[in-house]
């Protein structure tokens, strides 16, 4: 299996996002070629502390997957046409036996909104939750069920980002 | 090319819609039959059943503008959730020995078992003599007669165990996060009070298979752990020792993973008869069975004075009675109850009676088998029932012996 440091994530995308994608491609996970070339991936992080103390993050193919396991989520876009893609809105809903865990979504220039019921959206501070009686409550990041970025500029032909949040298994 | 993209993006939309509606439609059906007969508290939480084999799975879109015109896609990434195996067996009897009368049969200690992986999984159980004693003192010295120890899974009709209720020998589908209880069942051999056999109960897991079928032992895992070989319900399945097996992790594939912890102390034993290890697919813990006295005497007096009272004054009568009981289901031989006369009283000569009928004071057992100490030569200082007659009479379990006699304050 290979280990992949955070802070070569960069280089993921060379390294092991087009094998993860040919791995993937058996279960569905594909770029439909249009205006943007769009990739869905899932890691397994791996923890473990080196002998100075100092702790690392690794993040490997989701092989072995056991409850409370903490899985990255890495979703890509990439401009392939020759025009500039504007309005761009990348919506994931989370995914089964899954919860996502509090402030780890992440997107360069988005501004990120959660859901409850894969409808309505907000930001984590001002999402509610209704529970039985009708009494409203923050929502609990085990509460989301849908993650929404809005990329706020304009993705430049051949320019790519990537949105990328975390869960934990149940 | 707008009227492309509207009808590209009018196909991919629908296609989309149906791919998200299935999903969701096949995810809430998969979860509907594990939902029936579980708190509807837990109905808000709709992915509190993980279970191993899953395959999770999301799928992300992404909406644009190009050229004024607009566009989607959208891209699925799936795992399947593999199965970790844990549970754990503890002994469940108030954290004592359970209390035993020699020769007993059918004497019972229970023990539960708790599924902690994350999927249903059958349990085969068995009952193996262990030692030291799980509560310390005093040391394990004895064994239950060989080849009486039995293991049976409580049927949930009735709490505690029901001999004709209770008599499945494997623990089948257990959810995870629930808990069964085991009996075992064993019949003690003649032994003093005090003795104290202890035994460990060790659980293996197996797969889950079909409803009321012992489900194959899981002897090995894919991560090359296995568990030693055993014997299991009640001497029917043989298990051999697994094979160990390493499966390369596959984000495709479940694997399963021994997770299970070790024993705690050293008599909770895996069927290798030491102490049970991690990850082997089994866990154990202790109980013991401690031999008591089986006769139990309950005293009592009553003050009665002359005026009718119950004032203890002097000249007034003690009634004193012994409600004498075996318990546990083995008849007792050469049963003599005794009691001395409290100093500053004066025994009521002729005052003993056994169940109702007067006994004499004398030293005949042919007319009957008590006796006041020595009503020959007084002051009589004790009295005496042989409830054995001679040592002819076999005392039964479950009935009474009333004994009454009576005395004077000085």
């Amino acid at each position: 299996m290979k280990n992949l440091k955070e802070n070569h994530m960069r280089n993921i995308w060379k390294a092991v996002l087009l094998s993860v994608m040919v791995m993937f491609s058996a279960v569905g996970a594909h770029a439909e070629e249009g205006a943007i070339r769009f990739s869905n991936n899932a890691f397994k992080q791996v923890i473990s502390k080196s002998a100075d103390g100092s702790v690392q993050y690794d993040y490997v193919e989701p092989g072995l997957v056991l409850p409370d396991d903490v899985i990255l989520y890495e979703i890509v876009f990439e401009n392939i046409s020759t025009q500039d893609v504007s309005n761009i809105v990348v919506n994931n809903p989370i995914a089964n036996n899954s919860s996502y865990r509090g402030s780890s979504a992440t997107g360069d220039s988005t501004e990120i909104t959660f859901s409850v019921d894969g409808k309505g959206f907000a930001s984590a501070d001002s999402l509610t939750v209704k529970d039985k009686t009708g009494r409203v409550w923050k929502a609990k990041p085990e509460d989301y069920t849908a993650i929404r970025w809005v990329y706020k500029k304009s993705l430049k032909p051949g320019a790519k980002s990537k949105v990328t949040y975390k869960t934990t298994i149940k | 090319m707008q009227k492309q993209y509207n009808n590209l993006w009018f196909y991919i939309f629908k296609l989309v819609r149906a791919l998200i509606v299935s999903a969701d439609k096949a995810f809430v059906s998969s979860k509907t039959i594990v939902l029936l007969g579980l708190s509807l508290s837990l109905l808000n939480s709709t992915n509190v059943f993980a279970v191993a084999g899953d395959t999770i799975t999301t799928t992300a879109t992404i909406s644009y503008d190009i050229g004024g015109a607009p566009g989607t896609s959208n891209a699925s990434v799936s795992f399947v959730e593999d199965r970790r195996i844990n549970f754990l067996v503890t002994d469940s009897n108030g954290g004592s020995a359970v209390p035993v009368i020699s020769d007993m049969t059918d004497a019972v200690i229970q023990f539960t078992v708790t599924n902690t992986g994350n999927t249903v999984q059958d349990f085969l159980v068995t009952a193996v003599n262990t030692s030291p004693n799980p509560f310390a003192a005093p040391a394990d010295n004895f064994d239950p007669l060989a080849g009486t120890i039995q293991v049976f899974v409580e049927s949930g009709l009735t709490p505690g165990y029901q001999a004709v209720e209770d008599t499945a020998v494997f623990i089948d589908e257990l959810v995870s996060n629930t808990s069964r209880v085991v009996y075992v069942v064993a019949d003690m051999p003649t032994q003093v009070i005090d003795n104290v056999a202890a035994i460990a109960l060790i659980a293996q897991v197996a797969e889950s298979g079909a409803v009321g079928v012992e489900g194959a032992a899981i002897n090995a895992d894919d991560n090359g752990m296995i568990s030693p070989a055993g014997v299991f319900s009640n001497g029917s399945t043989n298990m051999p020792s697994g094979i160990a097996n390493v499966i390369a992790d596959s984000p495709f594939t479940m694997e399963t993973v021994f997770n299970d912890p070790a024993g705690l102390s050293p008599e909770d034993i895996s069927t290798a008869l030491i102490q049970d290890v991690v990850r082997n697919g089994q866990h154990s813990d202790a109980g013991a069975y401690q031999v008591m006295s089986p006769v139990n005497i309950l005293k009592t007096v009553t003050v009665i004075d002359a005026l009718g009272g119950t004032d203890p004054h002097p000249g007034a009568t003690l009634r004193y009675q012994l409600d004498v009981n075996v318990a546990g289901n083995t008849p007792v031989d050469n049963l003599v109850v005794t009691d001395l006369i409290p100093a500053n009283t004066t025994y009521s000569d002729g005052s003993i009676t056994l169940n109702g009928a007067v006994q004499s004071d004398l030293n005949d057992a042919t007319a009957d088998y008590s006796r006041a100490i020595d009503i020959l030569a007084k002051p009589v200082i004790s009295i005496e029932v042989d409830l054995s007659q001679g040592g002819v009479l076999a005392v039964s379990p479950g009935a009474t012996n009333v004994i009454i006699f009576e005395v004077t304050i000085d």
